[in-house]
């Protein structure tokens, strides 16, 4: 039992990589990306680019599907830079805390502006290039009017003079020539951090042999290095030091990591979707019995005619038409979201949602339930119980119910997924603040790891399902032996 | 269903081009007079009427009519404010970020207007000009006469934490606005301001590397947000930080502050104490309540769960109206929906087969049956309630006749079946629109019933938005329906010079020397000088002139915008700029 458990579970593992592998795809290569959406009237396309290149998109879909599993396992250190004055200095996190490392800058030996989209389709730029030389200045050469980059900064053609301070180099423009110098200032013997907001104690980092400075603890707070230039803020006491992680990534469009983004959402879809499965069973089975004993009396009837009418219905009419008779005539229940508040507030928000998922469900399970019941009242063994005197009410609760319930205990494995998956439909009708809307959301906005980390979620719980199903299958027939 | 505006928009640096549903952008109206009957709240349309945009006879029922680029709904006269209360809208997606310059949504902008203050209110008064700006916290601002420069003066106001707002804050917001790491998806507005220089707490200086006509505007589109509590993080961990909800709380600048935000569910924001226009907001609060889709928020507006609904479809005009609760605004928006034709792939080469098609497609038809009237039969390229707009120019008419002899004189005659055909071969082409957008494939029916009528067999195609986006940049298509939503300064730019046919919004690969130059020349123009101003509107006129004849476009409709709000509020202005336009100033009616 326990080796099938594992040689399950191991099974699950590799359906669970492959349908990752394929939702990567898949959504990768659709056509647009995240932010051709965002695309907009004061949005230009070398804004995007930028906003690509940030998150991975100027390189390969494979490049990026191994980029973005290496980082699901591993992350990499938190490293703030910050410069100033001729000196770059990175925190980053280590073991006892927030360590500090300054350094002297180097000037870069090319120096290439590059044209904006823009400039480049308007003004007819181009690339320009400036070679450091022995001497330590750069070339002088032409340039055209226009937009340009240098490295992250922007700067104008049109402007007289641009300070490009982060690479400790100044670039000018002047009668259609440009030229950089550098402009770096003696490496001083040492450096003082003073304490700024939220910090206390001032730090002082030593020039070592190699030309660096510190590394020296650092607390969290605001410094500043006397003398202006650098302002460096530790937003906290240790900063994330990297290794092992399970990071499913971060919502492009809400800036936020993704798992952070769905816990709320599954919550709300899991409340939503246990009340709904435990109405949908208990009804469910419930009529389901009733119909079997009664079977081919009016109630009988009756009851299966209710439960085609309501399995053969549409969810989003049977949605709308529930919130225009009970939210606009009647004024008796609400058509938005969870509520909030007490818990009475809460049960008139659930009721229609429930019943929509609920009740059309238990439409189903109902005639599953009959036909299960009828199918043992013919067996023998009941036949025998009935012969022996056993009273009806204890055949049917002790011997017919139990074994009836085989087929519904896989359907119930199979309905798991369900809970996290919830009715992606009811819950936009009812503005169920769920995993659905956020799953369509997700696609419409081409925020890739949102729905990587949905569609992981639904495999997850679809192996799962499927486990528990043949578990409670075996537990509830000894005949079923797992191997 | 979700996201629609989102989705559907695309645009450029001057123009938006909405692809779709961007139908609920507004476009509003001076108010001439009210009928202060109680029940029907009719604002009477004169300049609208005065250019033919609106029906000089009584509306329909409980309409707040615009005109041009607002609708409003004063007090009645001689009433005092009454203070407490809220308003509940409804929304249709969350807010992406309440850090303005990490957030792209159209929603979210409105919400962080709410709540973060900027220099200047843009007034709805384009149809009239370069838009002008009323003071908000600045006070009073000076243009240096080189127009390189402007100074501007705070007025002494504080965010609701007590700390003064300060030239500081300015400055900080513009370095977030230009900073390469927080990669505010807008940042392009900035790059014309070289420096932001403070010269106290209360005065500074934007320098600018041009003089164009748009300084103010590109100062006023950043949204000031404090120093002294975003500056708390560094711009380089900007994206990766997940709390800017609890630092929008600690400190707003605008009429409103931050309550409750119940992600997926409800943003709350609450009246700030410390407004430097107190007493107002009137109202102790504003719930936006986030809807998953558009029909159910439509319901929740008939049964009283939210107030204020925008972007109500022409279809569904007619519930609003009926419910004896609820009024509808309307206005004129800054959108326009067209046919776009391939100019560069026969048969679309020739003008005077898009002058037959225009010709042959029953527009007035379209307008009426599926915007319900709330929409304008288009003609000009520059839509009529824009200032540069030549008014004078009427909707082709529908004319089936006139349409075969300009397709005959193109080689295209009806065979016996009442095909046309040319040189033995039909005269067929595939449609394309986007698909999930109901509204332009009625429209693609409605063209291919007509065009079915004089013997063209025409196919629809639907295809998904982003990937019918690539097709039109790289011009595979014969024709399609898409629209625009327009920016308040006028640049065709982007959607009519020719360089704009490579990796812009010339899908429709329209090449004129003339039109260029006047492109190139119109753009520049400083309007604000009333003699400059007349040449710019003949350079315009002359522009409009050429698309006219030429028909790159079939120009299809101007629609309204549609908003239903609650009657019980009064002080109500809609505009085109903002839907929430000036919530602050609204009360409840006793």
């Amino acid at each position: 039992m326990y080796a099938y458990i594992l040689r399950r579970l191991l099974l699950g593992l590799l359906i669970i990589w492959g349908v990752y592998t394929i939702t990567f795809f898949a959504v990768n290569l659709a056509p647009g990306d995240p932010f051709t959406a965002k695309e907009s009237a004061k949005v230009t396309e070398a804004d995007l680019d930028r906003l690509r290149a940030k998150w991975g998109y100027d390189r390969s879909v494979i490049e990026r599907y191994f980029l973005h599993t290496r980082k699901m396992f591993w992350a990499d250190p938190d490293v703030l830079e910050y410069e100033g004055a001729g000196l770059s200095y990175e925190v980053r996190g280590g073991d006892d805390g927030n360590v500090v490392v300054g350094r002297v800058q180097e000037p870069p030996a090319v120096i290439v502006l590059k044209p904006t989209k823009e400039s480049r389709l308007d003004e007819g730029a181009e690339e320009v290039r400036l070679t450091r030389g022995p001497d330590g200045t750069y070339e002088s050469k032409p340039i055209r009017k226009g937009q340009y980059r240098f490295g992250a900064k922007k700067l104008s053609a049109a402007q007289a003079e641009v300070v490009v301070a982060s690479q400790g180099v100044v670039v000018t423009y002047a009668a259609g020539q440009v030229s950089a110098t550098v402009r770096l200032a003696a490496a001083p013997e040492r450096v003082v951090l003073e304490p700024a907001q939220g910090a206390t104690a001032p730090i002082t980092l030593e020039r070592s042999a190699d030309g660096t400075y510190g590394p020296a603890p650092i607390a969290r707070g605001r410094y500043v290095v006397a003398g202006g230039g650098v302002d460096l803020l530790v937003p906290a006491e240790t900063l994330e030091a990297g290794g092992l992680t399970f990071d499913l990534g971060v919502s492009i469009v809400y800036n936020e990591p993704v798992t952070h983004y769905l816990w709320p959402k599954l919550l709300a879809t899991m409340k939503l979707g246990f009340w709904a499965l435990f109405f949908n069973y208990l009804i469910g089975i419930g009529l389901g019995v009733i119909s079997a004993v009664r079977r081919n009396t009016r109630t009988d009837h009756g009851i299966m005619v209710g439960a085609f009418f309501l399995y053969s219905m549409p969810g989003f009419w049977l949605a709308l038409m529930m919130q225009l008779v009970f939210a606009v005539h009647l004024g008796w229940l609400p058509i938005h979201g969870m509520g909030e508040g007490g818990f009475w507030e809460s049960v008139r928000h659930y009721i229609m949602p429930v019943f929509v998922l609920g009740v059309a469900g238990a439409a189903g399970t109902a005639r599953y339930q009959r036909s299960a019941v009828l199918e043992v009242f013919g067996a023998d063994f009941v036949r025998t119980a009935r012969a022996k005197g056993v009273p009806e009410s204890r055949v049917i609760w002790r011997h017919v119910m139990r074994n009836s319930l085989l087929p519904i205990i896989t359907l119930f494995g199979l309905s798991m997924p369900f809970l996290v998956s919830g009715a992606v439909i009811t819950e936009q009708i009812f503005s169920w603040p769920g995993i659905g809307r956020a799953a369509i959301a997700a696609i419409s906005g081409r925020d890739v790891f949102v729905v990587t980390a949905v569609t992981l979620l639904a495999t997850v719980m679809v192996v799962i399902g499927n486990l528990i199903a043949d578990i409670l299958y075996a537990v509830a027939d000894p005949r079923v032996r797992l191997r | 269903m979700f996201d629609v505006r989102r989705l559907l928009c695309v645009v450029s640096t001057t123009l938006v081009l909405a692809l779709g549903g961007c139908g609920e952008d507004t476009i509003t109206v001076k108010s001439g007079g009210t009928a202060d009957d109680g029940s029907a709240k009719e604002v009477v349309a004169t300049l609208g009427v005065e250019l033919g945009l609106w029906d000089p006879s009584p509306r329909r029922g409980r309409e707040v009519q615009g005109q041009m680029t607002y609708a409003f709904k004063p007090a009645p006269a001689g009433a005092k404010p009454v203070e407490g209360g809220s308003v509940a809208f409804g929304i249709l997606e969350d807010i992406d970020s309440f850090n303005p310059f990490l957030s792209s949504s159209v929603t979210a902008s409105e919400v962080q207007d709410l709540i973060f203050p900027r220099l200047m209110s843009e007034q709805p008064n384009y149809y009239d000009g370069v838009p002008t700006f009323d003071p908000q916290i600045a006070e009073s601002w000076v243009i240096a006469p080189d127009n390189l420069s402007i100074r501007f003066k705070l007025r002494a106001c504080v965010w609701s934490d007590d700390t003064p707002i300060s030239s500081d804050d300015v400055r900080f917001s513009w370095q977030a606005a230009s900073d390469p790491d927080v990669a505010w998806v807008s940042s392009s507005i900035v790059d014309f301001i070289r420096d932001v220089e403070v010269h106290s707490p209360r005065e500074f200086t934007v320098h600018y590397t041009n003089a164009q006509p748009y300084n103010l505007m590109d100062i006023n589109d950043v949204q000031i947000v404090p120093k002294h509590t975003f500056g708390l993080v560094p711009f380089g961990n900007w994206r990766g930080y997940a709390e800017w909800s609890q630092l929008a709380t600690r400190a707003a600048g605008g009429p409103w502050m931050l309550d409750k935000h119940d992600p997926g569910q409800v943003i709350v924001v609450k009246a700030n104490p410390k407004y430097w226009d107190a007493p107002k907001p009137y109202l102790d609060k504003i719930e936006m309540k986030i809807f998953g889709q558009m029909d159910s928020m439509l319901l929740g507006l008939r049964a009283g769960e939210v107030d204020v609904m925008t972007g109500v479809t022409p279809g569904k005009a007619k519930q609003v109206l009926e419910a004896e609760h609820l009024e509808l605004y309307t206005y004129v928006t800054r959108s326009y929906g067209y046919l776009g034709y391939n100019c560069k792939r026969a048969p679309f080469d020739d003008k005077r087969v898009r002058q037959a098609l225009t010709y042959a497609i029953n527009r007035r038809n379209i307008v009426e049956a599926i915007f319900a009237g709330y929409a304008e039969e288009a003609a000009p390229n520059i839509i009529r309630s824009m200032w540069a707009s030549k008014r004078s120019l009427k909707p082709y008419p529908y004319d089936t006749e006139k349409a075969l002899a300009l397709l005959a004189e193109a080689g295209w005659t009806q065979n016996t079946d009442g095909k046309l055909v040319k040189d033995g071969k039909p005269f067929t082409f595939k449609l394309q629109t986007n698909s999930g957008n109901v509204v332009r494939k009625q429209i693609c029916e409605f063209v291919l019933a007509d065009l079915a009528t004089i013997g063209i067999d025409a196919e629809i195609q639907l295809t998904d938005f982003n990937q019918m986006s690539e097709q039109l940049k790289k011009h595979n298509f014969d024709a399609y329906v898409a629209g625009w939503y327009i920016a308040t300064k006028i640049d065709p730019k982007p959607t009519f010079h020719s360089v704009s046919v490579d990796g812009r919004y010339n899908y429709v690969n329209f090449v004129n020397e003339e039109l260029d130059q006047l492109i190139d020349k119109g753009r520049v123009m400083n309007i604000a000088d009333p003699a400059i101003r007349a040449e710019a509107q003949k350079v315009w006129d002359r522009f409009q002139d050429i698309l006219y004849d030429e028909q790159p476009y079939t120009m299809i409709y101007e629609p309204r915008g549609l908003v239903g709000v609650n009657k019980r509020y009064v002080n109500v202005r809609v505009t085109s700029l903002r839907a929430l336009d000036n919530v602050h100033e609204w009360w409840i009616a006793k």
